[in-house]
């Protein structure tokens, strides 16, 4: 068996002359929480609905739970549930309805009611047309749960929820996790990814950048450095340094003493020097802003 | 047994629809105004005499006038264009709201399609049974005249697999186009009003266009609506039903299979 839930290899998915995902080469393990990140129109649901099924690949290859999508990827889509952008719910029917047509849908019978009340919502006789936001995210994750799958494709499953919700959608994927489900969740909110998922996927404009697990970044940190002239600073550090917020930061872990004797030759002066520790969203953007190391 | 579990699942939303059971009623209201239409000229008709009148029903071909009015509710115009509607609605619905994603997600595309037609077929053909049997009750009572039952049977057993055939190609629009407004404009243009073309054109008197023309399978339900009931009606009915059946289908899920779902 596959040690990889999923693994795409040179994904490709070319809408006119744009490509929206560009050889993506990724690799979840099976039993983790894999937290994809990147911009708006990076690429992110693309990708998950080319393994969901629901869009054509242009080229490459993909493999759920070690079944190729060459050979008889129906068998594992069968044990994989997928939330894609808006939930996708009958707004004319009940809750229970919509939970009661998806085990239809997949030749299970299941306690609709149960897994009502696991998302957080009571059975009721209200159609979903009258649900809020949150409610309709709360439906959409039971459904996606429903079946017992064994990998879970997730495209922002947080969005419109309150804390509470948010709380208790962060419970149920790890308690998922605990139980062997793996997880491919994107999603904006980093802070709440980085609590999440063990390993990081970062996207932007339809190429996957760099994986990472979060040991990784959470073991980096950098030191900035404010000085009198930044953009002089930046000309003559070059490729050892980028602008960060007041100052410089540093990309290699060149000493401080150093520092100070290169930029003296301008008289540039070191104003203040701190270390900054390193968390998913500075390891992102320091990602966009350059071919950064993630080394200390 | 994928399409099966599709097809329940079909099943419980069409239970649950309210468009559907309106629809069901609209063939009540249109039924009854086709054969309420057709009363209220018998009834004007009485002010001549009735040698005359039956002169002239005669020269018409017209033996039963229950048999004449239940028959002229099988027009296309008449139930064509509820079944149009209802199979728009209900297949334009899972891409309205995106949930053909989670059938795709479970289920191959073929099975997903052949699931999509399998409940339009329950709902259009259950449209049309149900308005074959109003008609013939309307048509009994209101002109005293029994004919109709009898009519009523014969007339599913020939128009069943053709409108089959007409329902595939309603399904093979809607799941192409996947929208439902647009569907259903589409599907009335296709299945109601090209053949309503097609008829006048049949009557320009070139035999060639009339006899091409009398070929395809929708001058069988302009045939049967005027009364026509015959063997030969009823297998130029399944003949034409299946092949449009058929090549709909076929065509419809190879697009289906390779389109992109949002």
């Amino acid at each position: 068996m596959s040690d990889y839930a999923i693994e795409t290899v040179g994904l490709r998915k070319q809408y006119g002359f744009k490509a929206a995902a560009d050889h993506v080469s990724m690799h979840v393990r099976r039993g983790s929480i894999y937290g994809f990140v990147g911009l708006n129109g990076a690429g992110k649901t693309t990708v998950i609905r080319i393994l969901a099924g629901t869009v054509r690949k242009t080229s490459g290859q993909f493999t759920l739970l070690g079944v190729s999508d060459s050979g008889d990827i129906l068998s594992a889509r069968k044990k994989v549930r997928a939330m894609v952008e808006t939930p996708a719910l009958y707004l004319n029917l009940t809750g229970e309805e919509n939970l009661k047509i998806q085990f239809d849908i997949l030749g299970q019978k299941g306690d609709a009611k149960a897994l009502l009340k696991t998302a957080g919502l009571e059975p009721s006789r209200v159609a979903v047309k009258s649900y809020s936001l949150g409610m309709r995210q709360r439906l959409a994750i039971a459904m996606a749960l429903a079946g017992d799958p064994e990998l879970l494709l997730l495209d922002e499953p947080t969005n419109g929820l309150d804390p509470e919700g948010i709380a208790e959608v962060r419970a149920v994927l790890a308690s998922l996790r605990d139980r062997g489900v793996t997880v491919l969740v994107s999603s904006h909110i980093l802070n709440e990814l980085a609590r999440l998922a063990d390993t990081f996927g970062f996207i932007d404009n339809g190429k996957l950048l760099k994986e990472v697990t979060a040991d990784e970044i959470g073991a980096g940190a950098f030191t900035v450095a404010r000085v009198s002239d930044t953009a002089g600073a930046l000309t003559l550090l070059g490729d050892a340094a980028e602008a960060y917020e007041e100052g410089v930061a540093l990309k290699t872990d060149m000493p401080i003493s150093r520092l100070v004797h290169i930029l003296d030759e301008k008289a540039i002066t070191v104003e203040s020097v701190r270390t900054v520790k390193r968390d998913l969203e500075t390891y992102f953007l320091s990602l966009l802003g350059g071919d950064r190391s993630a080394t200390v | 047994m994928q399409p099966f579990n599709l097809l329940k699942a079909d099943l419980r939303r069409i239970v649950r629809d309210v468009p559907l059971r309106v629809m069901a009623v609209l063939t009540l209201v249109v039924n009854l105004f086709t054969i309420g239409s057709y009363k209220l000229l018998v009834v004007l008709s009485e002010q001549f005499p009735a040698e005359d009148m039956e002169g002239a029903f005669e020269a018409m071909g017209i033996q039963s006038l229950a048999g004449s009015a239940f028959f002229s509710c099988l027009s296309i115009s008449n139930i064509g264009i509820l079944i149009c509607i209802a199979v728009a609605m209900f297949i334009g619905k899972d891409f309205v709201y995106n949930t053909v994603r989670n059938k795709v997600c479970a289920a191959s595309r073929v099975k997903v399609y052949l699931s999509s037609l399998g409940a339009a077929l329950v709902i259009g053909l259950g449209l049309h049974v149900l308005s074959i049997l109003e008609s013939a009750a309307l048509a009994a009572i209101l002109f005293g005249d029994a004919t109709p039952i009898a009519d009523a049977v014969n007339a599913c057993l020939i128009s069943l697999p053709l409108y089959a055939g007409f329902i595939a190609v309603m399904v093979f629009i809607s799941m192409t186009l996947k929208s439902q407004v647009l569907g259903m404009v589409i599907n009335i243009v296709v299945v109601v009003f090209v053949p309503s073309i097609l008829s006048i054109v049949a009557m320009t008197g070139v035999e060639a266009l009339e006899k091409a023309i009398g070929l395809i399978p929708y001058a069988v339900v302009n045939e049967l609506s005027m009364g026509a009931v015959s063997t030969a009606i009823a297998i130029k009915g399944v003949v034409g039903g299946l092949l449009l059946g058929i090549a709909a289908t076929v065509l419809g899920c190879v697009l289906f299979t390779r389109a992109d779902l949002k």
